[in-house]
């Protein structure tokens, strides 16, 4: 192929290497389970990494803003956006065009102009390789214990009519929304069974659930439910990782995504009309985002304040006063980690993602725990180990426990990863057993050593990267 | 403070009730449905003990609460090691022919232990020395025969089968499958088995889909960085679902990570317990180092051993190391409640549940009459007691206390207005002042 000298030729070619842009306008592959049950790969087996930005109101921007949010989050690398068709603002209040998602409230009658509207935005995400988490209907306002404007036969007749419109769409289901299906569990199944009479099974279904629980607290065991979706609350003291854990545990297995933790700027534990209460900072989100994926999660759901709950046709956004001021919208999307999280989403993609498996036993010290979390991971196959360390703590890695290698071959070589950036550093090589290692772990068999970061402290988050020199891997995070 | 059903059956001079599943699987019970914690005390060497220690050590253990004492039939010792009246485990250490000399002094150890209501769960041959891929000196035809002779020859005695012993299954699951066959096939199934392992591991990593594994064993790590409470989560999570015994902890006084140098403390081995039953454990195995390696020497000389360990006290200190003393604080305080309805629950902890030698574990009654919080450096507590629609702890007032697991002694906080998140501060904090805050439904527990 001929190289054109057009700098503007080569900025096109840059961004479709990026994935920022499709090559064409070809439609996005269809996402299904891995065939190892714990993670998402596309109809060709490639694999698939669910980094979602969280927009609930994204039906409600106008299409300058639509166009603005997608633009910034497909250049930022997300891969999912998740949105919600009947939003919590009320099912009588209109978008930006001044149309209500139903035609008098009523979930029998879905508004052909508010759908017409979610076409294009579902239209213009897929055409810069987004693709879109829909919820159907927020449960938190409208389908719940207390009461829900759902029937068996509304819940099914609305899954049905949203799958059949969206079945040669990228887009994924999330039904519920931030509330438990106690009492509504019923309805929850008849949505299902009317998206998969309608899309026959095309795409992808969880649920998502209040704080502090996961789907599968509810739904494991059933068919329709293909990956879990957990919820682990705005909180510093997030602890995604023991949810992430609990659900990796469960059998059959499926992929399990953090689908909302912390989002950045908002008001620690949702504390309401407190000014002087602590934020989310962009560090709390990287430890979350980090954590989560290292302890087996498929994927995770960023979210910044300011854009979540952004609604252009609303006003100021919802939690204004009462969840922390907001940054405008504009500013919101620049919020730090936004920017930060596709090198989370590089750095997994540098190894064989489909084989990795949680272990914090290859700390050998104190994994600590939330603020301080060590969290680590490693290729089933032993070619690869991540670390991450929250606050730059060292680590004692366990490379070999008595008879079983953590880590393959006889050298190893050992990076620095830098989340804030994506960089990396070469630490070396080094022979797996050379003076040095422990005597006392020795004896047993063991082969331990220690790592201490490059710098410490609150926000020094790192990532020790261990390879078995032997498979040639690419730095952290390059192809 | 309630007698054990234990203690009550033989002062009858009745045989020990036999142990099974409870029902929801999570613990144990006896026959008649009663709990049962498997609080246990590690003498691995406890056959090679003479007569007089063997007595001095199983009473002292029975007065300290134990109620199962852990020993190995086929000592790591050598199989022509002898016991300490000149007799080894197999004749000429040919597992095919059990020593019937040396199994009667062990007849006499599990007739003596059950007349001071303890359990033994026996170890029949130490995988770590015996066992291995490769390198086993049983097969699977005499895995079956020697397992069928000791299930028939303690049929009807209060015993519990351990096999494996400190290693890896790997390459070696049939061999130990027959044996589970063989003892099966001796004693009817009338006792309970596991596996015991290799640290950090479970049991259940070869075996927790095998019928004849009663519930999982754990072995967690001798280092003050024991992470029990991960292991019993995952155990916990398990389908089926089965019982879990942190079968060997951190020993106290031991070298931590047999490193030398360090050493593990009675507030670290009070950590381990703790937490491991607060995780969900249904038993928790004490080990003290003087005691767990004794083989009947010498017991007023320091033991000497293996330098990896760390020095030993001589057996008759050692049996007194602080610790041995507490572990009853923490069987009276689980005693003390419903102990079937327990279940892990660390979104109790509203805060940090901090890293590992500072660690605070929660658990609480499923029916939200009680909670247990336990916080290893008497760090402060912010409590979740409702969880948006989900009671954690029920009722409108709560009765709230302090419970010391070195004295046992309980300090009243008071009785308060429930409120979703609660804040208690512990009456002293730092390195060994642990503490566990008891919240009762104050309409419930009086």
């Amino acid at each position: 192929m001929r190289i054109m000298k057009s700098s503007a030729f080569l900025a096109v070619l840059a961004l479709i290497a990026s994935g920022s842009l499709p090559a064409h306008a070809q439609k996005l592959p269809g996402v299904r389970v891995s065939e190892n049950g714990r993670f998402l790969v596309t109809q060709d087996g490639s694999p698939f990494f669910y980094l979602a930005d969280t927009a609930w109101g994204l039906f409600h921007l106008t299409r300058e803003d639509a166009d603005l949010l997608l633009k910034d989050r497909a250049a930022k690398r997300f891969t999912v956006i998740q949105a919600i068709v009947a939003h919590w603002g009320g099912l009588g209040s209109p978008n930006a065009y001044g149309d209500a998602v139903f035609v008098g409230q009523d979930p029998a009658r879905p508004n052909e102009a508010y759908f017409k509207h979610v076409d294009y935005v579902v239209d213009r995400a897929e055409s810069l390789g987004l693709y879109v988490a829909l919820v159907p209907i927020w449960c938190k306002e409208y389908v719940n214990e207390k009461g829900s404007v759902l029937t068996m036969a509304t819940a099914y007749s609305y899954g049905k009519f949203l799958a059949s419109r969206y079945k040669d769409k990228p887009v994924f289901w999330i039904l519920g929304g931030d509330w438990y299906p106690d009492g509504v569990e019923g309805l929850m199944r008849a949505m299902a069974t009317g998206i998969a009479e309608g899309d026959g099974g095309a795409h992808l279904k969880t649920y998502h659930p209040t704080g502090i629980q996961s789907s599968g607290n509810w739904f494991h065991n059933e068919k329709w439910l293909d990956f879990n979706m957990v919820q682990s609350r705005h909180m510093i003291y997030n602890r995604t990782y023991d949810l992430i854990a609990t659900d990796w545990l469960r059998t059959p297995p499926k992929p399990v995504v953090e689908g909302e933790s912390v989002y950045e700027g908002i008001q620690d534990e949702l504390v309401y009309n407190d000014p002087n209460a602590k934020r989310i900072q962009p560090a709390d989100v990287r430890r979350a985002a980090y954590c989560s994926v290292f302890a087996g999660a498929a994927g995770y759901a960023y979210g910044s304040h300011g854009v979540w709950n952004y609604r252009s046709s609303a006003g100021p956004p919802r939690g204004d006063a009462r969840l922390g001021a907001n940054l405008s919208f504009k500013e919101s999307l620049r919020r730090e980690a936004g920017t930060q999280l596709q090198y989370l989403r590089a750095l997994v993609e540098s190894r064989p993602m489909l084989i990795r498996v949680p272990d914090q036993w290859l700390i050998v010290n104190d994994p600590l725990s939330t603020v301080d979390r060590i969290q680590a991971c490693r290729g089933s196959d032993g070619s690869y180990i991540f670390v991450y360390s929250s606050s730059g703590k060292p680590v004692r890695v366990r490379l070999r426990d008595k008879i079983h290698d953590k880590l393959t071959g006889k050298v190893a070589r050992a990076y620095w990863y830098d989340p804030r950036k994506g960089t990396s550093t070469l630490i070396g090589e080094f022979a797996k057993t050379e003076p040095g290692d422990r005597p006392a772990d020795l004896r047993r068999g063991d082969i331990t050593r220690e790592f201490t970061p490059p710098a410490n402290g609150p926000g020094n988050d790192w990532v020790l990267v261990l390879d078995d020199a032997a498979r040639n891997y690419p730095a952290p995070g390059q192809r | 403070m309630a007698l054990t059903l234990a203690a009550l059956g033989t002062a009858h001079g009745q045989t020990l009730p036999r142990l099974r599943i409870s029902d929801n699987g999570r613990y144990f019970v006896t026959e008649g449905g009663a709990p049962f914690l498997y609080l246990a005390d590690t003498a691995w060497g406890l056959f090679h003990f003479s007569r007089e220690d063997a007595d001095l050590y199983l009473k002292d253990r029975a007065a300290k609460k134990f109620t199962v004492i852990q020993a190995i039939v086929a000592h790591w010792g050598g199989l022509a090691s002898p016991n300490a009246y000149g007799q080894p485990v197999f004749l000429d250490k040919d597992p095919k022919r059990p020593n019937e000399l040396y199994f009667e002094h062990v007849d006499y150890v599990v007739n003596r232990a059950a007349s001071l209501g303890l359990y033994v769960a026996l170890v029949p041959i130490w995988s770590n020395e015996y066992v291995k891929a490769g390198a086993s000196v049983i097969d699977k035809p005499t895995a079956f025969s020697y397992g069928k002779y000791l299930g028939a020859r303690y049929r009807n005695q209060p015993v519990i089968w351990i096999l494996g012993g400190d290693y890896f299954a790997d390459g070696v699951e049939d061999i130990w499958r027959s044996m589970a066959a063989g003892i099966t096939e001796g004693d009817g199934g009338a006792h309970l088995k596991t596996y015991h392992p290799k640290s950090p591991r479970s049991s259940a990593q070869w075996f927790h889909n095998d019928s004849w594994l009663d519930f999982n064993m754990l072995q967690t790590g001798h280092t003050i960085w024991n992470r029990n409470y991960d292991l019993v989560a995952e155990d916990w999570s398990r389908r089926p679902v089965k019982p879990v015994v942190d079968g060997e902890g951190g020993y106290e006084s031991i070298a931590d990570a047999f490193v030398p140098g360090g050493k593990i403390e009675a507030h670290d081995v009070r950590r381990i317990a703790y937490c491991a039953l607060f995780a969900g454990a249904a038993g928790y195995a004490y080990g003290g180092h003087g005691v767990w390696g004794y083989r009947g020497n010498n017991r007023n000389a320091p033991a000497g051993g293996d330098s990896r360990h760390g020095p030993a006290p001589a057996f008759m200190d050692a049996l007194q190391l602080p610790a041995a003393s507490q572990m009853r604080r923490l069987r009276a305080l689980l005693e003390s409640r419903p102990m079937l309805a327990r279940i892990p629950d660390q979104w109790l902890i509203a805060n940090d549940y901090l890293g590992t030698v500072d660690r605070i574990q929660a658990c609480r009654a499923s029916d939200g009459s009680y909670a247990f919080i336990y916080t290893a450096s008497g760090s402060k507590l912010r409590i979740r007691m409702v969880d948006r629609l989900y009671t954690k702890v029920s009722g409108k007032l709560v009765r709230a206390a302090w419970f010391n697991p070195r004295t046992g002694a309980s300090t009243a906080i008071g009785t308060l207005e429930k409120k979703d998140f609660m804040d208690f501060t512990p009456p002293s904090s730092g390195r060994g002042n642990d503490w566990v805050l008891v919240l009762d439904d104050a309409a419930k527990h009086q």
